[in-house]
């Protein structure tokens, strides 16, 4: 390891990786460390709104970014996890849960988001056995079950218009009108026989045996409770941003997004934010993508003026 | 060298990285689509104790979604 980089880029989704591939062919010398290559795009199924394709799969479509980064020489610690990233005189310093430490001139925070979880009594206890985050991946393991959704976003409208084709009983579970916006999805959803919508209503509880069994809800308007036979619960109620190991350096707002300004700077020399784990308002790959070359042309600058 | 199943969906990314995985070290697998096949699905709920793919056994190891540097152990406990 060197002593040294001039940047240091935390995370490999779209925005760590266009930065990489933007800084790249400016002939900064770079050091990516990140847990995986692809964020959530690797755990996409289908994307039809990146421009130039039509329709990929979020993991063709990270081989592709992918084998574009590694058209250049950047050394790459993946499999990593940054618990602490603090200055240290002007050097910007990564600890990470291995025990590394890596030094860089400047850094590109862009560690993105994971979901947010429910938290309510039962939900840990019972993930993957019943409670998933994931609906692309275990909808079908829910055939002719009765299920629940939980969210208003697109996500959930999503999850719970294909769980309809494959469950034989869909609640969607809301805290609020829907803030779906897509208009085929919403329309697909109030067509759908079997989905029964539940708006206005928070989960107490989660409950089974070794599975799920039900789930208890309670209009935020009446109190009124409800128990709820489920096989299956899809949590699908946004993002919680990466930040955590960033919280002493740079600012966060309430959600712990961290704040940045429009050309990625967080305020503190040096250190530069993309992607869903900022205050952006609209968690997309194209943004992401496009936050991160921001921020690498940003990082040119600084270091040109360091020099 | 154990046998290993995979248990998965169509869908499902996890399952695409761990069969990726597979193939690149040259690990010969046998998959069970429990999306169609019940009597699989049956049998994953039954080792896994779980309703959640991918799900890989090792010989008498199993192993609930997609962790590398734990499929790694785990296949190198059991060669």
């Amino acid at each position: 390891m060197r002593s040294e980089y001039e940047l240091m880029i935390i995370g490999g989704g779209p925005a760590g990786m266009t930065a990489a591939v933007y800084a790249a062919r400016k002939r900064i010398d770079i050091v990516m460390i990140s847990e995986d290559i692809g964020g959530q795009v690797a755990t996409t199924f289908g994307i039809e709104n990146y421009p130039g394709f039509p329709y990929i799969t979020g993991p063709e479509l990270v081989d592709l970014f992918r084998a574009q980064m590694n058209q250049f020489e950047i050394e790459k610690y993946l499999g990593e996890k940054v618990t602490k990233l603090l200055k240290r005189d002007k050097e910007l310093v990564a600890l990470t849960q291995s025990g590394k430490e890596v030094i860089a001139k400047s850094v590109i925070i862009a560690s993105g988001a994971r979901p947010r979880k429910l938290e309510v009594p039962g939900e840990d206890m019972y993930r993957g056995k019943g409670v998933s985050y994931c609906a692309t991946c275990d909808a079908p393991l829910f055939a002719d079950a009765t299920v629940a959704v939980v969210g208003g976003g697109n996500s959930a409208l999503s999850a719970a218009f294909e769980l309809s084709r494959i469950a034989s009983q869909v609640y969607l579970i809301s805290r609020r009108a829907w803030r779906a916006d897509e208009a085929p999805l919403v329309e697909g959803v109030k067509g759908a026989k079997n989905i029964t919508p539940y708006m206005g209503y928070l989960v107490q509880e989660i409950e089974g045996d070794d599975m799920v069994k039900k789930i208890s809800i309670k209009s935020r308007e009446t109190e009124e409770r409800k128990e709820l036979a489920v096989e299956g619960i899809f949590i699908e109620i946004g993002l919680s941003p990466n930040s955590g190991f960033a919280k002493d350096l740079v600012r966060t707002n309430e959600q712990g997004e961290i704040i940045a300004d429009c050309n990625t700077f967080t305020g503190v020399p040096g250190v530069f934010a993309a992607g869903d784990v900022t205050i952006v308002k609209d968690k997309q790959i194209v943004i992401a993508a496009g936050e991160g070359a921001k921020a690498a042309m940003s990082v040119f600058e600084y270091l040109l003026k360091g020099r | 060298m154990v046998d290993i199943k995979i248990y998965t969906t169509p869908t499902c990314p996890y399952c695409m990285k761990a069969k990726d995985y597979f193939t690149k070290k040259g690990i010969k697998y046998t998959e069970y689509n429990v999306a169609q096949d019940r009597e699989a699905l049956r049998e994953m709920i039954k080792i896994s104790g779980g309703r959640s793919v991918p799900v890989i056994a090792a010989g008498d190891e199993v192993m609930i979604g997609f962790d590398q540097a734990k499929l790694e152990k785990l296949l190198e406990e059991n060669k």
